[in-house]
């Protein structure tokens, strides 16, 4: 499989030493497309002090335009979208870039970009393709994030308005839409797209480093903890939604001897919720372990040395590469029903428990915790490897090279 | 190798460590511990060694000893009548055994086993003869006795904590793991969980500490010995509260004998206060025994011109007492009326106790009410609030207050000032109040821990 063609692809963030989900996943599309067409290029249009870390061909905004997309988190995206015709000098940049490039394939990753990047192409007058690469369905996520922290309604409704419409436009005009999930795709059918293909969320072959697996080895031995189970997941709306409705702050049910482990931004965040003039909240650290950001190597050894992995995921849009990683794991997981969306057909694997109630998932963390692992077969082993991107963006690159 | 014969590891990290007097905790864990050793075969003793982190196997004998020296009266040859003294030959015993006892354990161990245990039941005897005496102050033994061995309790050993441990929280975690290892039988007794469910009336960091320290008991142990029907529910409540599995709880009823003291002569009065004249309230001074009721209930009864009973508070300082003790000795119209005490003697205690009119405990929350129930055993009218385990204590027997109610208390103050009144109540106590012994109480402990 080979094509002659040019691909552009456009996101809202550079995808230099990629760290959250949606970085890891464009990162591998483009490591897939450029196996297969002749010339790939990757630009960011983005805030700087958002992501420091950057390409050459990436392009951050300036003036007023930074200060406002810096200044409103909440909306930064739409904001890096509206800049792109608004601002004389990202548009002159944008205008050059598709006169020198000419791109036959230009590939939207999420749906921001398209609020200014569609006018540009209208008033060039050119006509590449269009793939929509979708990470979630915009408008819940948005939603969900301005309400909670305490957005105006007005604002709330006129954001929401905007990214209805963008992705209404992309889901009918598009050439190819791609959905994380098979939920998101119906989704995007129901607005009105004539089709689209599952581009499942994945990750890259898991490596672990002998000595991060040491690490955590000598850690959790020197606390007395003969096994843990492991929630690795960003300060992100629904991880921390998951975490608090499905686990909660009181964790007497994990056995004395067994540690809840929470990496990344959702343990450093989790503190903000407790009461501490309430006591019973005091004993959640007797039980879990906060070890923060960590670097590739320290996360897959803790994953290694995992006994469960957790996925407390009760929202959201999109697939969730933590599930991937679980699932090529080989570790026994707890997660909800909602977290294998995108995986449902890895659902026969052995050493998974699923539960939808705070309950359920409980008593699933205690019984996990206990029970011994299964081995998987050899078949249960090749299914497993396919949450590899190569695996489960093939569908998505079978069809860009048809367009 | 695992040893299959079930040892019974009292920890008495306490008992060692504790200097002064006895709290309800120590006092708890003596009585029991001495009947223990007293009683059962195959008893073992256990201390943490904090800058150690381990247990260690303590003989009971020394520290009771030590106990029991501390108990001797501050003027020698001046005891009241029916004080039992040890004779001569006896301290000379015991002076001899001493001297055994702080040998090094490696020492001790390689005496032949017929010379030892006839020490052992010299020893033991005269304890027994000793133990009557209250304790007056206990002076500091060390737990990591040199040498002594480190315990790793085995699968078939049945564990009791009855103190204190919070103090220290790395003895849970040690214990945790020596569980982890070998699951031997952990028996907890636990007195309340007011500083997890009333953290306003402690200081920090005493409420968490206890929270984590409670949790991690809970959590190992397999039976649970609660000092009464309020604290089991609590504990029960936290249990569930925090995702616990709630351990089988047995209540048992906390000893109430009278010391053996009966004081009334009145050389041992503190100053200025004649029989009769006073109500008594016995406790530490701390924000949760809610000396703060007290006084709004005297000056209500100021603004209503009503006549009121000197009123002592006996006690040492706790948490959270500054406000209320200045206020009761700075206000001009109520500081002649109170008197706060501290450091009394035991003869002096025993003679407010014997000489008052009636005692008033107005806590807001109690594991038990010791108080209460000392006051009942000797024959005292005792008003009381009805907060948490204190109803248990004598039921209907006597009269209740809410904590937060300063005229119904003092509505019962006016009530028991009438001789008449008292003096019927007190034949009823006499009649009904049924003192629980010592005796009794270790019965319902061994019980839960064989069961």
């Amino acid at each position: 499989m080979h094509s002659n063609k040019r691909v552009l692809i456009i996101s809202c963030y550079p995808i230099k030493d990629p760290l959250h989900g949606g970085q890891k996943r464009v990162a591998a599309v483009v490591e897939e497309y450029k196996k297969v067409f002749a010339r790939v290029k990757y630009v960011a249009v983005f805030v700087r002090e958002h992501y420091p870390v950057y390409d050459h061909d990436d392009i951050y905004l300036t003036g007023r335009w930074a200060t406002a997309a810096l200044h409103d988190h909440l909306t930064s995206d739409i904001r890096i979208g509206n800049a792109m015709v608004e601002s004389p000098d990202l548009r002159r940049k944008l205008e050059a870039l598709l006169r020198s490039y000419k791109p036959d394939i230009i590939q939207v990753d999420q749906c921001f970009p398209y609020i200014g990047l569609r006018q540009i192409i209208q008033d060039m007058g050119i006509r590449p393709k269009i793939i929509y690469n979708s990470q979630n369905i915009e408008t819940v996520i948005k939603e969900d994030v301005m309400t909670i922290a305490g957005a105006a309604d007005t604002d709330v409704a006129e954001a929401l308005a905007i990214i209805e419409e963008v992705e209404t436009d992309l889901a009918q005009h598009a050439d190819l839409v791609a959905a994380v999930s098979k939920e998101d795709g119906e989704y995007y059918l129901s607005l009105g797209a004539k089709r689209y293909v599952l581009a499942s969320n994945g990750i890259a072959t898991l490596a672990h480093s002998p000595a991060a697996v040491a690490y955590w080895h000598k850690q959790f031995k020197a606390q007395g903890i003969d096994a843990i189970a492991s929630f690795i997941g960003s300060s992100h709306l629904p991880n921390m939604q998951g975490m608090q409705q499905m686990i909660g702050l009181r964790l007497g049910f994990f056995p004395a001897n067994t540690r809840l482990v929470l990496a990344g931004g959702v343990g450093r965040h989790l503190k903000q919720y407790f009461d501490y003039d309430n006591m019973l909240d005091s004993t959640f650290w007797q039980r879990a372990i906060s070890v923060g950001f960590l670097s590739e190597s320290q996360l897959s050894g803790l994953l290694e040395v995992s006994d469960v992995i957790l996925l407390p995921i009760v929202k959201g849009g999109g697939s969730n590469l933590k599930t991937a990683e679980a699932i090529l794991s080989g570790k026994k997981i707890v997660a909800t029903t909602f977290a294998f969306r995108g995986y449902e057909s890895h659902l026969t694997l052995p050493n998974i428990w699923i539960a939808d109630t705070p309950e359920k998932f409980r008593a699933a963390i205690t019984e996990a915790l206990i029970t011994p692992l299964k081995k998987r077969s050899k078949s249960q082993e090749l299914q497993a490897q396919t949450v590899q991107w190569h695996y489960s963006l093939k569908q998505l690159v079978e069809e860009a090279v048809k367009l | 190798m695992t040893d299959a014969k079930q040892k019974i590891w009292i920890d008495v990290t306490d008992l060692s460590v504790w200097s002064g007097h006895f709290t309800g905790t120590q006092r708890v864990t003596y009585e029991m511990s001495l009947r223990f050793y007293e009683q059962i075969s195959d008893v073992h003793f256990f201390a943490y060694n904090e800058r150690a982190r381990n247990f260690y196997e303590v003989d009971f004998g020394p520290i009771n000893q030590t106990i029991l020296a501390s108990r001797m009266p501050a003027e020698a040859g001046k005891r009241p009548s029916g004080f039992h003294r040890p004779s001569p030959k006896a301290v000379l015993r015991t002076q001899s055994l001493k001297a055994y006892h702080n040998l090094p354990f490696r020492v001790k161990q390689q005496l032949t086993p017929a010379r030892r245990e006839q020490l052992k039941k010299a020893y033991r005897t005269f304890n027994s003869v000793s133990s009557r005496v209250k304790p007056r102050r206990q002076v500091i033994s060390s737990a990591a006795v040199p040498g002594a061995p480190a315990v790793h309790f085995q699968k078939a050993d049945i564990v009791v904590i009855l103190g204190k441990p919070w103090d220290t929280m790395t003895f849970i975690d040690v214990l945790r793991d020596q569980k982890t290892a070998q699951p031997f039988k952990l028996v907890h007794l636990v007195y309340d969980m007011i500083p997890t469910f009333l953290p306003q009336v402690f200081g920090q960091p005493l409420p968490a500490n206890y929270t984590k320290y409670m949790f991690e008991a809970l959590a190992l142990s397999d039976r649970v010995i609660a000092i009464s029907k309020s604290t089991k529910q609590d504990v029960a409540r936290f249990c569930r509260e925090e995702l616990l599995q709630t351990p089988k709880t047995t209540v048992v009823r906390l000893g109430d004998t009278p010391n053996g003291l009966t004081v009334l002569e009145d050389k041992y009065a503190p100053s200025g206060l004649k029989p009769g004249s006073f109500i008594l309230c016995v406790g530490t001074i701390e924000v949760r025994k809610n000396h703060a009721l007290l006084y709004a209930a005297y000056k209500e009864a100021q603004l209503r011109d009503l006549p009121m009973p000197t009123l002592v508070i006996i006690g040492s300082r706790g948490w959270y007492t500054g406000d209320v003790i200045y206020q009761f000795q700075h206000d001009p119209l109520l500081r002649h009326s109170v008197k706060i005490l501290h450091g009394l003697s035991d003869e002096q205690v025993d003679w407010l106790y014997g000489n008052c009119a009636f005692t008033v405990y107005p806590s807001v929350y109690e594991g038990w009410g010791l108080p209460v129930a000392e006051s009942l055993a000797k024959g005292k009218v005792c008003i009381a609030s009805h907060a948490s385990s204190m109803p248990e204590i004598a039921g209907d027997l006597i009269e209740y207050f809410s904590p937060y109610d300063a005229p119904a208390c003092l509505a019962l103050i006016q009530k028991y000032l009438s001789v008449d009144v008292r003096r019927a109540k007190e034949a009823e106590i006499q009649a009904k109040y049924k003192i629980t012994s010592w005796d009794k109480t270790f019965a319902q402990v061994a019980d839960a821990v064989s069961s």
